[in-house]
């Protein structure tokens, strides 16, 4: 039993600090198989949620009425696309309230273009009060100067929207064309599709009725022709706009008109050319 | 990134804890030696000695949580690659052993195995069947008792003592050879 403990205890002692080299690449199979390659996954789930998320906004939006016209007035820059101020043709003064003989034409004309004033432009005139344009003209400064005068005047009619920063009208481009003869620059422009043709006669024949009473309303009449109309008003005063530069160089007085249409200010500088007798 | 130097048990066993990667190559590269030295002892030949030393080290990193510092890391350690091979050679039916309870005392020369070098008695302890080679690194080298032995190779005492007697006789009898062949040379 004694010689078996030395052995054991021999054995013991031979091996107990008996080393070998593994093969290198151990440690490489025994580390890939503590961490093996995670296989990349697909995430799909973003790309649902976005999904998703795009047909319930678009499911939200078809319930809550579609698309909707929005008032879309062109910028500054856009007046670019409309008349140029060179290529309108002043108009005799005589035509630029209608008459009664044009109640045709300005019917037809309207007829044409159809009722193209919506809810959503009315708002721009809401404010505007009605005024009474010919007390308006009665009591605007006219001088009747002995000295010979001509009404040499050009045209700085401004529209200024008060409320709106959207500012789309330059009457100077319509200095003095008649309401009826005016073409609507809107570019949301409605046309009409339920009026007939006898119905949008009648109703245009009655918005004319009311310009010659003096019972303009606004809402009745998209903004160009409002600016336009209020242009002329101007022009009866003040005289026909003539050239600026005509009046270069020459002793003039200078006055200035203003008119006002609700939250519209026109102004109409008039230059009366004075020569000393 | 070979790394150089030894670490502290304490810190070697806190860092395989947190799976730390730069201690568990550290840890393997302080024991990588000693315990392929255990392999080869248990194993047939390299290729199944390295198999169980990469098994084992897994097992190691893996289980380094249950180790409470109750006795020495390495010890735990060797522990971790015995079981390891004995699994090893359980999965592939190549761990028979015979429940015979015969036990015969048979002594070997001790004068023999001091003058023999560990290569030369390795040599010889691989040359036997597995189930005796098992039982006799457990015992003679392992230091383990024979009711540990019962208990981990799932035998009976009687079992583990007729084993370690009949690998006894076999390696006394390679000795013999050994030495005969010495004095006829």
């Amino acid at each position: 039993m004694e010689n078996q403990n030395d052995i054991r205890g021999l054995l013991q002692e031979k091996f107990q600090h008996h080393e070998a080299n593994p093969p290198r690449d151990i440690w490489a199979q025994i580390e890939a198989d503590l961490n093996p390659p995670q296989k990349k996954k697909v995430v799909l789930w973003p790309y649902m949620a976005v999904a998703a998320s795009a047909l319930v906004l678009f499911g939200l939006w078809a319930l809550l009425g579609g698309p909707q016209d929005t008032p879309n007035f062109p910028s500054n820059n856009g007046m670019a696309e409309t008349t140029p101020a060179e290529n309108v043709q002043p108009q005799p003064q005589e035509e630029s309230i209608p008459s009664a003989t044009e109640e045709n034409s300005f019917a037809a004309q309207q007829e044409e273009e159809g009722d193209f004033r919506n809810d959503e432009i009315k708002p721009l005139y809401q404010q505007a009060s009605t005024r009474n344009f010919a007390q308006q003209s009665t009591t605007a400064p006219v001088e009747q100067s002995a000295v010979q005068e001509e009404n040499q005047e050009t045209i700085n009619s401004s529209a200024a929207i008060a409320l709106n920063p959207i500012s789309p009208i330059n009457p100077t481009l319509y200095p003095d064309a008649p309401v009826h003869q005016l073409e609507d620059k809107l570019p949301n422009k409605v046309e009409s599709n339920s009026s007939t043709a006898a119905e949008a006669a009648t109703a245009n024949t009655s918005r004319l009725q009311k310009v010659k009473d003096n019972k303009l309303d606004l809402n009745e009449f998209s903004l160009q022709n409002v600016v336009a109309f209020a242009s002329n008003e101007l022009s009866k005063i003040a005289g026909s706009p003539l050239d600026y530069e005509h009046q270069q160089g020459q002793n003039a007085e200078r006055k200035r008109y203003e008119f006002e249409l609700g939250d519209f200010k026109i102004t109409r500088t008039s230059f009366k050319k004075t020569t000393n007798q | 990134m070979r790394i150089v130097g030894r670490y502290a048990e304490s810190e070697l066993v806190e860092g395989c804890k947190n799976e730390d990667p730069r201690l568990q190559r550290a840890l393997y590269e302080q024991y990588n030696r000693l315990m392929y030295a255990v392999c080869l002892r248990y194993a047939d030949n390299s290729d199944d000695a390295q198999d169980i030393l990469q098994e084992g080290f897994i097992r190691v990193f893996r289980k380094v949580g249950t180790f409470r510092g109750q006795g020495s890391f390495e010890g735990w350690i060797r522990r971790i690659m015995v079981h390891t091979a004995i699994e090893h050679y359980r999965r592939n039916s190549r761990f028979m052993m015979v429940d015979v309870d015969e036990a015969r005392d048979v002594k070997l020369d001790a004068d023999a195995l001091t003058s023999m070098s560990r290569d030369e008695i390795i040599n010889l302890v691989n040359q036997m069947p597995v189930g005796y080679r098992t039982v006799f690194n457990l015992y003679a080298i392992e230091g383990y008792t024979h009711q540990e032995i019962s208990v981990t190779l799932n035998i009976s005492v009687g079992t583990s003592k007729s084993q370690l007697s009949r690998a006894k006789k076999i390696l006394q009898d390679k000795i013999d050879n050994l030495n005969r062949r010495a004095i006829q040379g």
